[in-house]
C-alpha cells in the first residue's frame, strides 16, 4: 500500500514540441485521412477478433512507468509495473476485489479478539508455491520478519506501529496468532493492501510465490517473462466481473501459457506499438490519445473509475497556509469541472478534496461549489490579499502538472499569484520532499481511510501537510478510537468525523479522481470491467484473460 | 600507413592522441561536476519517497556519497583507468554489464546509419554540385533545407505517422528487443530509427559535399582538364571526386559524432534499448556512475571520430602527408 505509481518523466518535452508544430493527434488523423484510409492490421495481430476462445497462447503487453531500479522483490514496490507484476507472481492472505471490497484470499480466517489487539490468521490447506513447497504458518511468519529486516521495505511503514515480531506465535501448522503493540481493528485491511507472502528462505533473484504465473526472466526497465503456473491455488476461484468472461469449457486458470510484459515508457511509442500490432495490450493510455485508439476497429479501450488520486498539498507549517482561511479560499477557488476536463479530458469524476472514495464511511454529502466571492472575502479577512506563492509540481502522474496550472489560473481570480515551478520526480522527491510548502503527490487507493491517514497526515516521518497540533490531536484521538473498535458501523461514523476535519481544515486539494485507461486488441478477452485500485491491466488479473484465436 | 607517413607525422599523431585523451579527461571533470549539481540525490531516487531520513543517510554512506567530492572523483577516475567502471547505484549491477549490450545496440544503429548516409550524401551532393542551379540541385536544396529545420524527434514522429501508425502501416513504429537479443535479428524494426538518423544527417553532409564539388569544378585544374578534352565523367571521377574527398572525410567524422549524439533522441522515440535510453533513465534515477560512463563513451566517440577524420585527411592529401619532411 505504500507503493507509488510514479510515472517517470518521459520525452514529454519533445512531444510538446511536436504538438506545438501541429503534430498532434488531430494532425495524425488528418494524415490518416489523406492517406490510404488505413490498411489491414499488420501481421502480428493478424488473427483478428473473430476467432473462438482458446486456451493457452502468449500475451504480450507493454507498460509505462518502469524504472531502472525495478526489482522482483515484493517488499520493494516502487513503480507501477512492479506493483502490478507482484500480483502476478505472488499472492496475499487477504485482498481487495476490483471494486475495492475486502475479501479473504489465501487465508481462510483472519480474526481479531474483542479489543482488536490480537489477531488469528489461518491459511488455506494445500496452497502450493511455484517450487512445490506447501504454504504454512512458517512462511507467514517469515514474510513478516523479512518485511522488517529488508532494507528499503516499503510495506514496513504500515506494520511498524503495530506488529511485534516477538509476539507472532505459531499455533499449529497453518495458524498463527499475533499480539499487536496496540489495538488495530483494521489490521486485516493492512494485510489486504500489498503484503505478498513468500516462502521461508525467499531469494528475490529466484522469486518464488503462489501467484498464477511463475517467473521465467526479468530485466529491469526492459521486460518480464512469466509462464503459467499449473498448480495455481485459485484456479477455479471466481473471476472479476467481465463483459467477455471466459466460457465454461476453457478449463482451469490461468488460461494463458505465457505472459510477456515489455517496458515502453514513452506514451506515444507505447500507443504506436499497440496500433502496429507489436503488442496486444497497453496501459496508461494518454487521455489525448483515446480518440486515436477509437479509430481502430480492432482495438478496444478498457477504462475504469478508480480511487487513486493526485492531490496538491499545502504545508500548514508554512505561511500563508498556516491560516485555514487561505486553505479554504484555494479550495473554493479551484474549478473542479475545468480541472477534470482540461487535465484528463473528462475521464474521471469530480472530487471535493477528500481521498479514498471507496472507504467505509466516505461522506458523499460533503461537496463544495466554486465561490470566488467567498474565497476573496476569506482572504481579505485573513489579510492575505494579493500574495504570491510557489507551487512545486512534478510528473507524479499524467495529470499532476496540468492540475497545478489549472489551480494557478483559478487562483489568479482571487488575487493569489501561484508560480508553478516544474521539476522532475527525482527533484520533487529529493531532500526537500517533506518540507515543500506547496507541492503535488499521488496515492493509489488504499480502500480504507484509516490506513491512508496513518501513512500521510498522521505519520510523523512522512507527513506532507504538517497539520497543526490541535487538529492532529483531534484526528489521532478519532483514529485511535476507530482502531480500537471492532464495530464496523461505529468505525464508519468515526471515519466520517475525521473526513469532516479534513474537509474543514485539511491541506489537500483533490479536484478529481482520474480514470485508469488501458487499450487492448480485440482478440484478448476476459478483462475485468472495473479496476478501482488504478493499478492498470484490470488490476493485473491476467489469469482470467484468454485469446480468441 | 606506409613509410611516407613517418617522422614528424608520427609525432603529430602522438600529440593528437594525447590531446584527445586530455579532452576526454576534461569531459570527465565536467560530467562529474554536472552530476553533482543535479537536484535530488540517488539515495532518495532509489528508496522512493517513503524513505525516512535515517534510511537515506545509511544508503548515502553505503554508496560513498558522503565523502568529499574530490576524493569521490579521484576514486571514480582511478577505477575507470584500471577498467573497473563501477556499480550502478540503482540496480547495484556492474556498469559494464549494464551498458555492455546497449553500447552494441547503439553502435549497430550508428554504423548502419553511417554506412547509408555517407555514400548517399556523396552521391546526392556530387550530383547536385555537378548540376548546379538546375532542377535537381534546386529540389535538393529545398528538401535539405526543410529537413535541417526539423529536429530528429519530429522527423522520427513523422516517419512513424507516415509508415507505421496512420497513413501506411508497413513498419513497426516501436523497437521491442528482449534483453540480449541482437537488433540485427529484427531488421524491420531498425528501418525507421535508421531512416530518422539518416534524414537527420543527410542535409548537412550532402550540402558539404555539394559545396566542395562546386569549388573543385571552378578550380583551374578542372578547367585545364576540360580544355585538354578530358571526357566529363573522367573529370568527375579523377579530378573532382578525389579532391572533394577531404571535406567528405571531415564531414563523415562530424556526421558520425553527430549520429552518436542523435541516438539519444531517436532511441527515446522508438524505445530502442541503447545508450541514449540508458542515459535518460540514469538521469531520472540520478544513477551517477551510469550517467558519467555513458557521457564519457559519447565524448570518447566524438574525439575518436574526429581524430580518425584528421588522420585520414592527412593520408589522402599528399601535400599534408609530406609536409615537414
Amino acid at each position: 500500500m505504500t507503493q507509488r505509481m510514479n510515472q517517470g518523466p518521459s520525452r514529454r518535452g519533445f512531444l510538446s514540441t511536436a504538438a506545438a508544430l501541429g503534430m498532434s493527434a488531430a494532425a495524425m488523423e488528418l494524415l490518416a485521412a489523406c492517406g490510404s484510409g488505413g490498411g489491414a492490421q499488420p501481421a502480428a495481430t493478424g488473427a483478428g477478433a473473430a476467432g473462438k476462445p482458446t486456451r493457452g497462447g502468449r500475451l504480450t503487453v507493454a507498460t509505462g512507468g518502469a524504472k531502472g531500479s525495478d526489482t522482483l522483490d515484493p517488499v520493494l514496490l516502487n513503480s507501477a509495473p512492479v506493483s502490478f507484476m507482484a500480483r502476478v507472481l505472488y499472492d496475499q492472505l487477504a485482498d481487495f476485489s476490483n471494486d475495492l471490497q475486502y475479501r479473504l484470499a489465501m487465508a481462510e480466517l483472519i480474526e481479531p479478539n474483542k479489543a482488536g489487539d490480537e489477531w488469528t490468521i489461518r491459511v488455506k490447506d494445500g496452497i502450493e508455491f511455484h517450487n512445490g513447497k506447501t504454504l504454512d504458518a512458517e512462511d507467514v511468519i517469515f514474510t513478516f520478519k523479512r518485511t522488517f529486516t529488508q532494507a528499503g521495505s516499503v510495506t514496513l511503514g504500515k506494520f511498524k506501529p503495530y506488529v511485534d515480531l516477538d509476539e507472532i506465535k505459531k499455533v499449529d501448522k497453518r495458524t498463527i496468532r499475533m499480539k499487536l503493540l496496540r489495538p488495530n481493528s483494521t489490521f486485516n485491511y493492512a494485510l489486504a493492501s500489498p503484503h505478498k507472502i513468500v516462502p521461508v528462505d525467499f531469494d528475490p533473484r529466484n522469486p518464488v510465490g503462489t501467484g498464477p504465473f511463475k517467473y521465467k526472466s526479468f530485466t529491469a526497465n526492459r521486460q518480464w517473462v512469466c509462464e503459467r503456473f499449473a498448480n495455481y491455488w485459485n484456479a477455479d476461484g471466481e473471476s472479476e466481473p467481465s463483459d467477455s468472461a471466459a466460457p465454461a469449457g476453457l478449463g482451469a486458470k490461468p488460461y494463458l501459457d505465457e505472459l510477456v510484459v515489455n517496458v515502453i515508457n514513452d506514451d506515444s511509442a507505447r500507443t504506436n506499438a499497440l496500433v502496429t500490432g507489436q503488442v496486444d495490450a497497453i496501459n496508461m493510455v494518454q487521455f489525448a490519445q483515446i480518440p486515436l485508439i477509437g479509430q481502430h476497429q480492432q482495438l478496444k479501450l478498457l477504462e475504469s473509475e478508480t480511487g487513486a488520486w493526485t492531490g496538491i498539498y499545502m504545508n500548514m507549517e508554512e505561511p500563508p497556509f498556516d491560516d485555514v482561511r487561505v486553505r479554504q479560499a484555494l479550495r473554493l477557488a479551484i474549478d473542479r469541472e475545468q480541472a477534470l476536463s482540461s487535465c484528463v479530458s473528462g475521464h474521471g469524476r469530480v472530487a471535493y478534496d477528500l481521498p479514498e472514495p471507496y472507504a467505509p464511511g466516505y461522506p458523499t454529502e460533503l461537496t463544495r461549489k466554486r465561490d470566488i466571492e467567498k474565497a476573496k472575502a476569506l482572504l481579505k479577512e485573513a489579510g492575505k490579499e494579493n500574495i504570491t506563492v510557489e507551487l512545486v509540481a512534478g510528473p507524479v502522474s499524467a495529470e499532476a502538472v496540468s492540475m497545478a496550472t489549472v489551480l494557478a489560473n483559478n487562483a489568479a481570480e482571487i488575487g493569489i499569484t501561484i508560480k508553478v515551478r516544474q521539476v522532475d520526480t527525482a527533484t520533487l522527491f529529493g531532500p526537500q520532499f517533506h518540507s515543500w510548502p506547496f507541492s503535488v503527490d499521488k496515492w493509489p487507493a488504499q480502500g480504507n481511510y484509516l490506513t491512508l491517514l496513518a501513512l500521510t497526515d498522521l505519520s510523523e516521518s512522512t507527513t506532507l501537510t504538517h497539520m497543526p497540533k490541535a487538529d492532529l490531536d483531534a484526528l489521532r484521538d478519532l483514529h485511535d478510537k476507530a482502531l480500537s473498535t471492532v464495530d464496523e458501523a461505529k468505525r464508519a461514523e468515526l471515519t466520517r468525523q475525521m473526513y469532516q476535519i479534513q474537509f474543514d481544515r485539511g491541506g489537500w486539494i483533490i479536484p478529481f479522481f482520474a480514470n485508469v485507461v488501458n487499450a487492448h486488441h480485440a482478440k484478448v478477452a476476459g478483462w475485468p470491467k472495473q479496476d478501482a485500485s488504478g493499478r492498470s491491466f484490470g488490476n493485473a488479473h491476467f489469469e482470467q484473460l484468454y485469446l480468441n484465436g | 600507413m606506409d613509410g611516407r607517413f613517418s617522422g614528424s607525422r608520427r609525432l603529430w599523431l602522438v600529440r593528437r592522441l594525447l590531446l584527445g585523451a586530455a579532452v576526454v579527461l576534461l569531459v570527465s571533470v565536467l560530467v562529474f561536476a554536472a552530476t553533482q549539481v543535479l537536484p535530488g540525490d540517488p539515495a532518495r531516487a532509489v528508496l522512493g519517497h517513503d524513505a525516512t531520513p535515517e534510511s537515506v543517510a545509511a544508503l548515502r554512506a553505503e554508496l560513498g556519497l558522503d565523502r568529499p567530492l574530490i576524493s569521490q572523483y579521484l576514486a571514480w577516475l582511478g577505477h575507470i583507468v584500471t577498467g573497473d567502471l563501477g556499480q550502478s547505484l540503482v540496480t547495484r549491477e556492474p556498469v559494464a554489464a549494464l551498458i555492455g549490450d546497449r553500447t552494441i545496440n547503439s553502435a549497430v544503429l550508428v554504423v548502419i546509419s553511417a554506412a547509408i548516409v555517407v555514400p548517399l550524401s556523396v552521391f546526392v551532393g556530387a550530383l547536385a554540385g555537378r548540376r548546379r542551379d538546375r532542377k535537381f540541385d534546386k529540389a535538393m536544396l529545398v528538401v535539405t533545407l526543410g529537413l535541417t529545420a526539423l529536429p530528429e524527434a519530429i522527423i522520427a514522429l513523422l516517419l512513424v505517422i507516415l509508415f507505421s501508425t496512420s497513413v501506411l502501416r508497413l513498419l513497426p513504429g516501436t523497437v521491442l528487443l528482449g534483453p540480449g537479443q541482437n537488433p540485427l535479428g529484427q531488421p524491420a524494426q531498425l528501418v525507421l530509427p535508421v531512416a530518422a538518423l539518416v534524414l537527420g544527417v543527410l542535409p548537412y553532409l550532402s550540402r558539404l559535399v555539394r559545396g566542395s564539388v562546386i569549388d573543385v569544378y571552378e578550380s583551374e585544374y578542372v578547367r585545364i582538364a576540360r580544355l585538354k578534352g578530358v571526357p566529363e565523367r573522367v573529370v568527375l571521377r579523377r579530378h573532382v571526386l578525389s579532391n572533394a574527398l577531404v571535406p567528405a572525410i571531415q564531414g563523415t567524422a562530424l556526421a558520425l559524432a553527430y549520429l552518436t549524439g542523435g541516438v539519444v533522441v531517436v532511441e527515446q522515440v522508438f524505445n530502442y534499448p541503447g545508450l541514449g535510453t540508458t542515459l535518460v533513465d540514469a538521469v531520472n534515477n540520478r544513477d551517477f556512475p551510469v550517467i558519467q560512463m555513458v557521457c564519457l563513451v559519447f565524448a570518447a566517440c566524438y574525439v575518436i571520430f574526429n581524430l580518425l577524420g584528421d588522420v585520414l585527411t592527412v593520408y589522402v592529401t599528399p601535400r599534408l602527408r609530406t609536409a615537414g619532411q
